[in-house]
């Protein structure tokens, strides 16, 4: 682990809202590594603060506090002319692939719309670049001269995906890229997603509920509950051997083939708010587990079964994994 | 039953409240305007200043006058058809004009509120709210009164009226593209902010800034014409539809054509941009396109 | 409570940039001085002038000085009858008001029964025929209309005096003149309230249980289309002033209209300026009286609390 890391953030916090009773701690303390070429799932449940996540790293927002280094130099702060230049290396793949795209230019020329503003080379070469890229992600060239209305929810992301590749960058953050497709469109996307990853190289940062999703795609996985990464280590580790009570509850909810894991474990309690947060680990109030320690202090981030899987958790040492569950998602 | 369904008719989609009828008259109208605004005052037979006393007051064809004059002649027996001509073109120029100026310098505003956001939109906001309180009338009296008068600052004065309603929707469309669509996803391809609002969220607005225009154009002529008649606006030796009435009307009982000719050819004027108007409203809520 | 504070925070504003716009164009106008005293003023009156109002001073302190005189109440001199702005002012109002508030009156009468009777029809015949009136009613401007009446009913037919403010019968003209255009407005407005309530699922409810049409309406839909109708009362004001400067200068009636046209024309900028003020401040407390109308109709903004 000697090279330098694609991406580095440390201690990144972001709140919203600035009266005191209203504010939202959506980014809490959260440190991460993402390296060259690798692929990293994020995962949690909806308003943990994974899209927040992604757009700190892509230095689209300011961190409260904490740092982002992009190939070991911090980012410049968003809307100058040294952050445009360096969109160049870094993208972002959203969710709905309609409102992210511009409804009244054909599909080509937003694919090509990087390329001009990067500068790219001359109006050959990017008519070139532009039928490549197409091609890469599966639109023919007639389907570029179309309005993004006139294609289907699958075609529009591939359509911004290939809009994502055009300047060839270091760092994809696709988040929840495949949510809005339909089942079997989604299984397309995610192999598409694969693919180019092995074939480009790019660094991803796939953020999605959808468990399964993730293990198809990522190398490594990390956990977020309200605003704090709470497991992280290879995929098949933190999926099928998860140590951290909230990821084990989380993966046990993902219905296997036979419909709803009857053994699921189903969290008590309040829903978390991000808005009132009380001491101790975060996700205490609705642990089954929790002991006395859970609620005065926060559990510092350990290693568990390798050195590379690390959880932040009090009972990590006896915290025990039930192995039945977690088959489930396999 | 009749009742029910009777009633669906009556809850039913706004009347298309035109038959297409009007509509076609009404464009054909400003066709006609527009092209005598641009090429009337080569159509017209005399100087529209050229004064003939002998020929002072005579009414139009039909009612007594002659083909040397078709519409007749006013006071100082100056042709009216070519009057009328170099009026109309006057007007539309003006109304054009200001009404282009004003969406040009609103859309300005309201992409500059929306980018700038802080100090500056709360002055541009306030400002908006200035606008809209007052009527536009007294301000641009005040104007007139304090500055003087000239053709461009008339021009410049008229593209104020109404600038504040491109610059709230063109605030608001701004800022919705760009937190939650297409304008976002753009600048975070490292587009700079003329290309997102000038290739990507302007031709997005494109459609309603159109409907304003159309809502803001008959009120500039009202305003022109209402400024002309009053003696602020156009002054002689130039022109317009409203200093024509304004000068007919002291021969309102004698030779009521000097006011009724170019009294009508405003009133439809306003008319048509307003059917006109409220069709293509019509069209582009039908088809989505706002 | 923060709803007032920040309804009277906006007036502060407006009344603000009012006074401001009114100072950019005094500066604009040339000397000031010799703007709002006369060009035949005594040398020592106009450096007394300039001195006072510190005209020798920096850009933003003589701007801070005008925003003490003028919110001091100073309005300055009228150059034409050389008495306060003021007083020139206030004498002509009730003559306006002797016109605008009749015409506010009937146009309310006539514009909102016409509105309620094409909601009741949509897409009739008498729909049609009211809503192109309306079209007609404010795209013909006022002038025309006013000397068309004129041409009419004085010239022509010779029962109505066509200007001057003698007798009663001189207000007719300008009343109905003036009444039509917000009449116009007033009837589209009351439409589109009215069809847009008539579409809410609680009226399609109550009539689908048989309770009559017309019941219907007035009972349900009448009360909830008033809510909107009530905050286009800033607007109707606007209109009514605007059209009463060009009505009264047809029918020379010699209100607060005529009295801007004339100072206009003479550059007698007091007076001017004194008209822009007092136009602000009937603006803002017609948009204010709109507000708490609305406060008092709305049962939502009643309920949220009393401190609204
Ligand atoms: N611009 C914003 N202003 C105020 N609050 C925000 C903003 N963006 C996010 N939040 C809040 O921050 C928290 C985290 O939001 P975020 O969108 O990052 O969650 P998420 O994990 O992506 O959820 P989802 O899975 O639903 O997309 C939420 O409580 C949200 O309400
Ligand atoms: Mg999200």
């Amino acid at each position: 682990m000697t090279a330098v890391p694609l991406v580095e953030a440390r201690d990144l916090v972001k709140t919203y809202g600035s009266r005191r009773q209203h504010a939202v701690r959506a980014v809490n303390g959260v440190t991460l590594k993402l390296m060259r070429g690798e692929t990293l799932g994020l995962a949690g449940e909806s308003g943990c603060g994974k899209s927040t996540l992604g757009r700190l790293l892509l230095g689209l927002e300011a961190a409260d506090s904490g740092s982002v280094d992009f190939n070991g130099s911090p980012l410049a702060p968003a809307g100058t002319a040294e952050w445009r230049r360096s969109r160049a290396r870094m993208q972002m793949v959203f969710q709905d692939p309609l409102s992210a795209l511009d409804r009244l230019l054909p599909i080509a020329t937003q694919v090509r719309e990087p390329l001009v503003i990067h500068k790219f080379g001359s109006q050959a070469q990017m008519d070139e670049r532009v039928a490549d890229l197409l091609n890469a992600v599966g639109l023919t060239a007639a389907q570029g001269r179309r309005l993004p209305g006139e294609l289907s929810g699958g075609q529009r992301q591939r359509a911004v995906l290939a809009r994502a590749l055009a300047t060839s960058p270091d760092l994809l953050v696709c988040d929840e890229p495949t949510s809005a497709l339909d089942m079997l469109v989604q299984a397309q996307v995610l192999d598409l997603f694969a693919e180019i990853q092995s074939a480009s190289g790019v660094a991803i940062l796939f953020i999605s509920h959808d468990l399964r999703a993730l293990r198809r795609v990522s190398d490594r996985v990390a956990v977020m509950y309200l605003g704090s990464i709470v497991e992280e280590g290879p995929a098949r580790q933190v999926l099928e051997a998860p140590r951290h009570p909230y990821t084990q509850a989380l993966i046990s909810s993902v219905p296997g083939v036979h419909g709803l894991n009857p053994h699921r474990i189903l969290l008590g309690g309040e829903p978390p708010s991000p808005t009132q947060r009380r001491p101790g680990c975060a996700f205490h109030p609705r642990c089954a587990s929790a002991v006395q320690a859970c609620g005065q202090t926060v559990p510092a981030f350990r290693p568990a079964s390798s050195p590379s899987h690390r959880v932040a958790c009090h009972l990590l040492p006896t915290g025990g994994t039930p192995a039945a569950i977690a088959r489930t998602v396999a | 039953m009749s009742d029910a369904v009777k009633q669906e008719e009556r809850l039913g989609m706004e009347p298309r409240r035109l038959p297409s009828a009007s509509i076609c008259c009404a464009i054909g109208w400003l066709g006609l305007l527009l092209a005598l605004g641009l090429f009337g005052r080569w159509l017209a037979p005399y100087d529209h200043t050229a004064i003939d006393l002998l020929d002072r007051l005579t009414p139009p064809v039909g009612f007594g006058g002659s083909f040397a004059h078709p519409l007749g002649t006013d006071e100082l027996g100056r042709d009216l058809l070519s009057r009328l001509l170099v009026s109309i073109q006057m007007s539309v120029l003006i109304a054009c004009g200001a009404t282009l100026l004003g969406a040009i310098l609103g859309t300005l505003l309201g992409f500059l509120a929306a980018h700038a956001r802080g100090t500056v939109e709360q002055a541009i906001l306030a400002l908006v709210d200035f606008q809209a309180t007052m009527p536009f009338l007294i301000l641009a009296l005040a104007i007139l009164a304090f500055i003087g008068n000239s053709l461009v600052i008339f021009m410049g004065l008229l593209a104020l009226h109404g600038w504040e309603r491109y610059a709230r929707i063109a605030r608001g469309l701004a800022l919705s593209a760009n937190t939650q669509g297409y304008a976002g996803a753009v600048w975070q391809l490292g587009a700079s902010p003329a290309r997102i609002y000038l290739v990507h969220i302007l031709p997005n607005v494109m459609a309603t800034l159109i409907v304003s225009m159309t809502i803001a154009f008959p009120e500039i002529v009202l305003v022109e014409s209402g400024l002309s008649f009053l003696g602020l606006g156009v002054q002689p030796p130039a022109t317009s539809l409203g200093s024509m009435v304004g000068n007919g009307r002291d021969y309102l009982a004698t030779a009521p054509w000097i006011l009724i000719i170019p009294a009508a050819t405003i009133s439809l004027m306003a008319l048509s941009v307003s059917l006109v108007g409220d069709w293509l409203r019509d069209r582009f809520e039908r088809t989505g396109l706002r | 409570m923060r709803f007032v504070v920040a309804r009277l925070a906006r007036a502060l504003m407006t009344i603000l940039i009012v006074v401001s716009f009114a100072f950019v164009v005094l500066r604009l106008s040339g000397d000031p001085a010799l703007a709002i005293l006369t060009n035949e003023a005594p040398p020592e009156a106009l450096l007394a002038f300039r001195q006072s109002w510190g005209l020798d001073q920096p850009v933003l302190v003589q701007y801070l000085t005008y925003l003490r005189t003028i919110l001091g109440g100073d309005l300055g001199v009228s150059m034409r009858d050389g008495r306060d702005a003021f007083t020139v002012v206030a004498e002509r109002i009730p003559i306006t008001l002797a016109i605008t508030i009749p015409a506010l009156v009937i146009s309310i009468a006539i514009g909102v029964t016409a509105g309620i009777c094409a909601a009741f029809n949509p897409n009739s015949r008498l729909d049609r025929g009211i809503m192109l009136g309306a079209v007609a009613g404010f795209t013909v401007p006022s002038f025309v209309l006013g000397l068309l009446l004129v041409l009419v009913f004085s010239v022509w037919l010779g029962i109505l005096p066509s200007g001057g403010a003698q007798h009663w019968t001189n207000a007719i003209l300008p009343i109905v003149t003036l009444g039509v255009g917000s009449a116009a407005t007033l009837a589209r407005y009351t439409r589109a309230a009215l069809l847009e309530v008539l579409d809410r699922p609680y009226v399609r409810t109550a009539s689908a249980k048989g309770v009559p049409w017309r019941l219907t309406i007035l009972s349900h839909a009448l009360p909830n289309a008033a809510i909107p109708m009530v905050t286009i009362l800033g607007f109707l004001v606007g209109q009514l002033i605007a059209g009463a400067v060009v009505v009264e200068n047809v029918f020379s009636w010699p209100g607060v209209g005529r009295l801007l046209v004339a100072s206009v024309a003479s550059r007698d900028l007091a007076v001017v300026q004194c008209l822009l003020f007092f136009v602000a401040a009937t603006m803002i407390a017609a948009n204010i009286v709109a507000d708490i109308l609305y406060g008092l109709f709305d049962p939502r903004l009643r309920a949220s609390g009393g401190d609204a």
